[in-house]
């Protein structure tokens, strides 16, 4: 039960891949052009800079600790009680994410495709299988995960290449027509999601195969890049596809999906995107619910992470149900003017104050 | 009202049954403690649900502290 589980350098550079990819490929391009307009590529490529730069810090603070998650260094670096301080904002936020990911798919599938039933049947239905996915533990999540992403992956990237007789590449242009500040607008929440939930896998790390620190480093930089190129092209082919009304759409890739018409044969194929969603979705909520209860356990120094994860799962269920009052509080929530800063708060300051101790640690070790 | 208190009576009756067929008896003292504080968090988040009173939850704490500063910072990057 308590037998530390490992996966390799690989496995964990795609399941970062699966995480930061996934769900945010469908859910970001709409939002995120409703802010940049046409230079909304450009605000993925500055927060997926600074999605790297918080990379880069972990995986500094990985090779000095490599037997250790982000809740033990911290505790060697700065004392317990900074510790447990500096984690009530995560702990929130992980939370928040969570729950955030589970209702994402509930007002996807409300909204789109099933409107007569009602959020909770979906809710409910998600948490219990993340649930039991989390207590199957990492190895058997990972292995899965790459199973699915395939044709996840695969049904992406087919929708994209299909709706290319949809494209007008004049629609790109202009691409800052009213400055830079929209530009900076995007950035700020894209970092806000998908980027800063970087954090989550410094939680995650130490569970890679023992003496494979550099090709870490490299697969999980590699990886990012490639995140932030999908999400790069996702963005510009929404906004070929619909032009000036690419940001008035939440689900952009199911747009495009419904629109695609091959020789008459090939036709509404959105409920691919839909699979593809519930799909990605799932498995983030699944390595979310992950970290949360691995975060939990090593704070209050339990036992075994299996011990608190359907209470943890239930809680983020309740959230789903009675966290947001209205949908324009939700969206001012998720995406528009309180996650961005509260990653920045959360997240984003811890990792780099645990970075700056450690630094001046190790050079006062070797001075 | 009873279509909530049964999606709530379900959710929590399922993870009663996990612990029940799952969970050892033989937990610690702490893991006990946590786990009864989180179901405890539970049923003040159901009994919301249930009632529709609209308690104070993670997002109004959050939005306490993060809607002014964050609004600010919208606004100067849209103006």
């Amino acid at each position: 039960m308590n037998r530390l589980q490992t996966i390799s350098y690989r496995q964990m550079s795609i399941l970062f891949f699966i995480f930061m990819t996934g769900s945010s490929s469908i859910n970001i391009p709409g939002p995120l052009i409703s802010k940049s307009d046409n230079a909304a590529w450009l605000s993925i490529l500055i927060a997926g800079g600074l999605g790297l730069c918080m990379l880069a810090c972990m995986l500094f603070l990985q090779r000095q600790y490599p037997d250790m998650t982000y809740v033990e260094y911290s505790q060697t670096l700065i004392g317990t009680w900074p510790t447990v301080i500096l984690s009530i904002g995560a702990l929130a936020f992980i939370w928040h994410t969570e729950s955030g990911i589970i209702l994402d798919i509930s007002l996807f599938m409300v909204s789109s495709m099933q409107r007569e039933s009602p959020l909770y049947i979906y809710s409910l239905l998600i948490s219990i299988v993340s649930a039991l996915a989390v207590r199957a533990g990492l190895e058997v999540m990972t292995r899965m995960f790459i199973l699915i992403m395939i044709p996840v992956a695969f049904s992406i990237a087919w929708v994209l290449l299909m709706a290319i007789p949809t494209y007008s590449p004049e629609s790109l242009l202009p691409i800052m027509p009213n400055g830079i500040k929209p530009i900076l607008n995007g950035a700020y929440t894209a970092f806000g999601f998908p980027y800063a939930e970087v954090f989550l896998f410094a939680m995650l790390l130490k569970f890679t195969n023992q003496g494979q620190g550099s090709k870490l480093t490299r697969a999980m930089i590699l990886s990012l890049l490639i995140n932030i190129i999908v999400l790069c092209a996702t963005t510009v082919c929404t906004i070929m596809a619909y032009g000036p009304l690419a940001g008035t759409t939440k689900y952009t890739l199911y747009m495009i999906a419904r629109n695609i018409e091959f020789q008459e044969i090939i036709t509404r194929i959105e409920s691919i995107i839909g699979f593809a969603l519930i799909s990605a979705s799932f498995m983030k909520a699944s390595i979310t619910l992950y970290v949360f209860s691995l975060f939990v356990t090593q704070l209050l120094k339990l036992n075994d992470y299996r011990l608190v994860v359907t209470p943890l799962a239930l809680l983020g269920f309740l959230l789903t149900l009675v966290g947001y009052d209205s949908i324009t509080q939700w969206g001012n929530i998720s995406v528009g003017m309180i996650q961005p800063l509260w990653v920045w708060v959360s997240l984003a300051f811890p990792m780099l104050l645990l970075t700056l101790v450690a630094y001046f640690k190790k050079g006062n070790l070797q001075g | 009202m009873v279509e909530r208190s049964i999606v709530f009576a379900v959710a929590y009756g399922l993870v009663i049954l996990h612990d029940w067929i799952f969970i050892k008896s033989n937990m610690g003292k702490k893991e006990r403690g946590v786990r009864y504080a989180l179901l405890l968090i539970a049923i003040y988040m159901g009994f919301d649900y249930v009632t529709a009173s609209d308690f104070y939850d993670l997002y109004d704490f959050v939005e306490f502290f993060l809607r002014e500063p964050g609004t600010a910072i919208v606004n100067i990057l849209t103006k």
